[in-house]
């Protein structure tokens, strides 16, 4: 696939406004996933797209609410230039304005059923692309199946290998700060450990030691923000052999302030118990 | 910095993070971010739920990589956008599986949906670059065309026969309306 063909094609539009056949949009997806001009295009194209429906969608909302005022002026305006047809034309004056009252009354009912017209075609819209969604989702279910059962079988040889995992050879390399969360149980006073993040790591790592002997066959992570918002949750975590469970996280995601790790433990015959709270202050420079 | 470009620097490539190089590991978050977040961002809709499958994307892209899984490298372009789509209609399934059956307490919606006023301001001011744009536009026809393509969809074969254009002008049409639409939004902020 090349440019020419993009733009001969009108691949860019049709592709964000969902019209292009499935396999057009894979291929498409793998030129452009590696071609930073047509991402540039994309990202400007769906911006414009955005910003342009929220303009006639405000602009069909003012409709509505205002009634056009420019028959009623002007016709004012011509009788007060001709001070003598005024008295002339005050009956017909009279009989105008309950025209213009009659024509502006109708001008709002047809601008309220393109109204109309405009979010049932939305509607419509929308309709489509759920079915469309559903179809694509009916296709994948078998895929979506065998990688499911390929991602446990990966996660059971994760178990036996000897192999560090991720989070080790990102340590390893220097790419990314691993801190070690203290539990408020065991912290002797109720301060909150001190994480300094620099926006030239693009991620950090948190861990958490748990006690060995738990009875959970497996762990669920949360990060919470002082507001309580969930920042980010990772399920069906293990221990490796030092008892230890970490989370990647992206800085990006983190401003100055408060932050909570929560450790829940999911138990073999179901139920989660929560294990550990971790609380945590990120420091960034101003 | 990788380019991968011919053969040759695919197969080094893939070979660099299988050995677990930084660097190229890096390389392959930096060279695949955008691409992947539109990928994901189409299905899901969702600025949040995009961020989150994307990091996924490459932490199973990696895992992947490692254990040989890409076959052909040449390929692999192909083998993390085919992760990223599946990951997003996951996604999708899951929550229409969770709405069905009424679960509230799921993660991905404790956040509120709607746009926080920040958001907002920012849409309008945005909105009114759009308004500019309109009233910049001298020819009510090319008002017309932007309508009917881009916010009735109009097929542009149909648009182009009503107002006697040809494919060349409609697309001129449109590339100045794109042109003037990123001079306005790079003037006022920048960056996309």
């Amino acid at each position: 696939m090349d440019h020419e063909q993009v733009q001969q094609m009108d691949l860019i539009d049709r592709y964000l406004m969902g019209r292009l056949p499935e396999e057009e949009c894979s291929r498409f997806e793998e030129h452009f996933v590696d071609c930073p001009e047509c991402i540039a295009r994309l990202q400007s194209t769906k911006s414009f797209l955005r910003d342009l429906r929220f303009v006639a969608a405000e602009n069909a909302l003012q409709t509505i609410a205002r009634p056009s005022e420019s028959v009623f002026k002007q016709f004012f305006q011509s009788l007060f230039r001709r001070p003598a047809i005024l008295a002339v034309c005050s009956i017909i004056l009279a009989a105008s304005i309950g025209t213009v009252f009659a024509i502006g009354y109708n001008q709002l009912k047809t601008e309220l059923n393109e109204a109309k017209n405009y979010s049932q075609q939305l509607e419509q819209r929308y309709e489509e692309e759920r079915k469309s969604a559903d179809n694509k989702i009916q296709e994948l279910t078998d895929q979506g199946k065998r990688l499911e059962e390929k991602l446990k079988s990966e996660e059971q040889h994760d178990k036996e290998a000897t192999k560090p995992d991720l989070m080790a050879r990102l340590d390893e390399g220097g790419a990314a700060p691993i801190y070690t969360l203290m539990s408020q149980r065991s912290s002797t006073q109720n301060t909150f450990a001190q994480i300094p993040l620099s926006d030239s790591n693009l991620i950090f790592i948190l861990t958490v030691q748990i006690e060995s002997e738990l009875p959970y066959k497996s762990y669920n992570l949360k990060v919470i923000d002082d507001q309580q918002l969930l920042i980010k949750k990772q399920e069906d975590l293990k221990p490796d052999s030092a008892s230890i469970l970490s989370v990647w996280l992206r800085t990006a995601r983190f401003q100055r302030g408060n932050y909570s790790l929560v450790v829940e433990g999911v138990k073999k015959e179901g139920g989660i118990d929560n294990v550990g709270n971790y609380p945590f202050s990120v420091i960034k420079p101003r | 910095m990788v380019r991968a470009t011919s053969e040759t620097d695919w197969v080094e490539w893939v070979r660099r993070i299988i050995l677990c190089d930084t660097d190229a590991e890096m390389e392959l978050v930096r060279r695949y971010q955008d691409g992947i977040s539109i990928i994901i961002g189409r299905i899901v809709n969702n600025e949040s739920v995009t961020e989150d499958l994307s990091q996924e994307t490459f932490k199973i892209s990696l895992e992947k990589i490692r254990d040989g899984d890409v076959r052909d490298p040449e390929r692999l372009s192909g083998f993390i956008c085919g992760i990223a789509r599946n990951l997003a209609i996951d996604y999708v399934r899951k929550m229409r599986r969770s709405m069905n059956q009424e679960e509230i307490g799921i993660a991905e919606q404790i956040r509120d949906p709607q746009p926080d006023p920040f958001e907002k301001l920012w849409q309008k001011e945005r909105g009114q670059l759009v308004r500019q744009l309109i009233k910049d536009l001298k020819v009510e026809r090319d008002r017309e065309v932007l309508y009917r393509y881009y916010i009735v969809e109009e097929e542009k074969s149909i648009i182009c026969a009503d107002l006697g254009l040809t494919s060349q002008q409609f697309n001129s049409v449109i590339s100045r309306a794109l042109k003037r639409y990123r001079e306005l939004y790079l003037k006022q902020f920048d960056k996309f």
